[in-house]
């Protein structure tokens, strides 16, 4: 009983992430131009959509029971993530928020991550697993979402933060990463009990998060000069 | 079976409670921020009346120093020629024809420099005339009327492209190189006055020096504690007023040289 209610949870989130980054995606061509910080993240909405329907058509599922996959589904996966974590920095290097100090570190940060995944794509367990890289891709993504609420604390209040599209996706990110990082944190333990249909619950949960989030940052005002 | 689905129940409660605090931060630093944002626009807006009521201070005692040098400059100038063209006049022997055209002479010579003495302070207190002119020209000119007196040596000079600034602006620097000039004139024993009007990118500079007395180091610190309050004081209050700077540098028997910055904007 339980397991069918999961089995229509699992769907109906799915179905309800494929909507949302959809939209997100339609929205933010539309409106790209309107916000300079987030000019390129429909790319990334759109990655999302056709990743999971690359995922859902080249991992073969048991709901609630262990993967089958095949190397291209964990390279869809590997190529989404550094789509992923190049829009997102992209997107911090482009927030007025952060200082220049700032962004220095994140360029930083940037080129370790990428030196981390080229290192990876060497090793054998790559086209196996993507739990390790997940984590290592929240701890990175979080630091800079960290680093800009300190410093939007540390300069004089003078934005408005509900009419503040980098607010707005920052929290996204901000809710999404923190929401995954202890779930990929233990990644082998769910393995080890076939729950992993259930962290892409919780997946699909902070993606709709994410992209309501920049739906909502997209639909902000645009500031005019004065 | 039954471990694993509470396994997932119990996965999906702390990932619920999870995602509840976060977003419980989120509208926590929502909430912090907007606060700290309507006590910044209170102190902004406080510094600002602040700011209005020094500016309208000082506006009332520019006028009110305004007032005394039109008073002084009738009492010393225009009233003592007009005293001495009346004294002249009530002389006049018309028997003697000679001196009586003599005294008429001079008389009307008395009137005609009081006729101009009132003149120069209509148009040195006309704010028009700057609108009109600019601030270059009517600089320009006031100089040339202080050279015509044969007292004083004036080296003008400009550098970069002239810049206009805005009218109330132009303003308030020709009244600090009128306070400046006055000074000169007043006190400082001088004969030789350089100008110097600097076109920066930013900002416009201007320099006026002269080699007369100077004032010793007491009075400039009297000036830069505040403890002073005369010309020198309302030269800086203007030139705060036209957001930029005023720095003076003097030693007695040196002269005196006052640098004000304006920027454009």
């Amino acid at each position: 009983m339980v397991l069918i209610k999961h089995d229509n949870l699992y769907i109906i989130l799915n179905l309800l992430m494929y909507t949302i980054s959809l939209c997100c995606f339609i929205i933010g061509l539309a409106q790209h131009k309107k916000h300079k910080e987030l000019s390129h993240l429909y790319i990334y909405a759109l990655a999302s959509f056709i990743q999971n329907t690359v995922g859902e058509m080249l991992i073969k599922r048991k709901i609630f029971g262990f993967y089958v996959t095949t190397k291209f589904g964990i390279s869809a996966m590997h190529v989404f993530l550094l789509i992923e974590f190049v829009c997102i920095y992209y997107f911090f290097f482009k927030t007025k928020i952060i200082s220049d100090l700032a962004k220095k570190m994140l360029v930083l940060l940037f080129a370790c991550f990428l030196c981390f995944y080229i290192r990876e794509t060497l090793t054998p367990n790559f086209f196996k697993q993507v739990g390790n890289f997940y984590f290592l891709d929240s701890c990175f993504i979080l630091i800079p979402c960290f680093v800009y609420l300190i410093q939007l604390f540390a300069k004089p209040p003078t934005l408005n933060l509900l009419n503040e599209p980098s607010f707005w996706f920052n929290s996204g990110i901000l809710i999404f990463f923190t929401l995954t990082l202890p779930v990929f944190f233990m990644i082998n333990y769910f393995r080890s009990k076939p729950m992993l249909a259930a962290i892409d619950i919780i997946n699909f949960i902070g993606y709709s998060i994410i992209f309501l989030f920049l739906i909502r940052a997209y639909l902000c005002r645009p500031k005019t000069a004065i | 079976m039954q471990t694993q689905n509470s396994d997932i129940i119990l996965l999906i409660i702390v990932t619920s409670i999870i995602l509840l605090l976060l977003l419980s931060f989120i509208a926590a630093v929502l909430f912090l921020y907007q606060k700290k944002n309507i006590v910044y626009h209170k102190e902004l807006s406080d510094v600002k009346n602040s700011y209005d009521k020094n500016l309208l201070q000082t506006q009332l005692e520019m006028q009110e120093q305004t007032f005394q040098d039109i008073s002084r400059e009738i009492h010393d100038n225009i009233g003592l020629s007009l005293t001495l063209a009346k004294l002249q006049l009530n002389t006049i022997n018309f028997i003697e024809h000679n001196s009586a055209a003599e005294n008429v002479g001079s008389s009307i010579d008395l009137i005609s420099k009081a006729i101009q003495d009132l003149s120069d302070i209509s148009k040195s207190l006309n704010s028009e005339l700057i609108k009109n002119d600019g601030f270059y020209n009517t600089l320009r000119n006031e100089t040339e009327k202080i050279c015509r007196s044969g007292k004083y040596t004036i080296e003008f000079t400009e550098d970069g492209n002239i810049v206009f600034l805005s009218a109330h602006k132009e303003l308030i620097l020709y009244r600090i190189a009128q306070e400046a000039l006055n000074n000169i004139l007043k006190h400082a024993c001088a004969d030789f006055i350089w100008i110097k009007l600097k076109y920066e990118p930013s900002h416009i500079g201007l320099l006026i020096r002269d080699n007369g007395k100077g004032f010793d180091k007491h009075e400039i610190e009297k000036y830069r504690s505040g403890k002073i309050n005369n010309g020198l004081i309302n030269m800086r209050t203007r030139a705060l007023m036209l957001g930029g700077t005023l720095a003076i540098e003097s030693s007695a028997g040196k002269g005196t040289s006052i640098y004000v910055t304006a920027p454009y904007q």
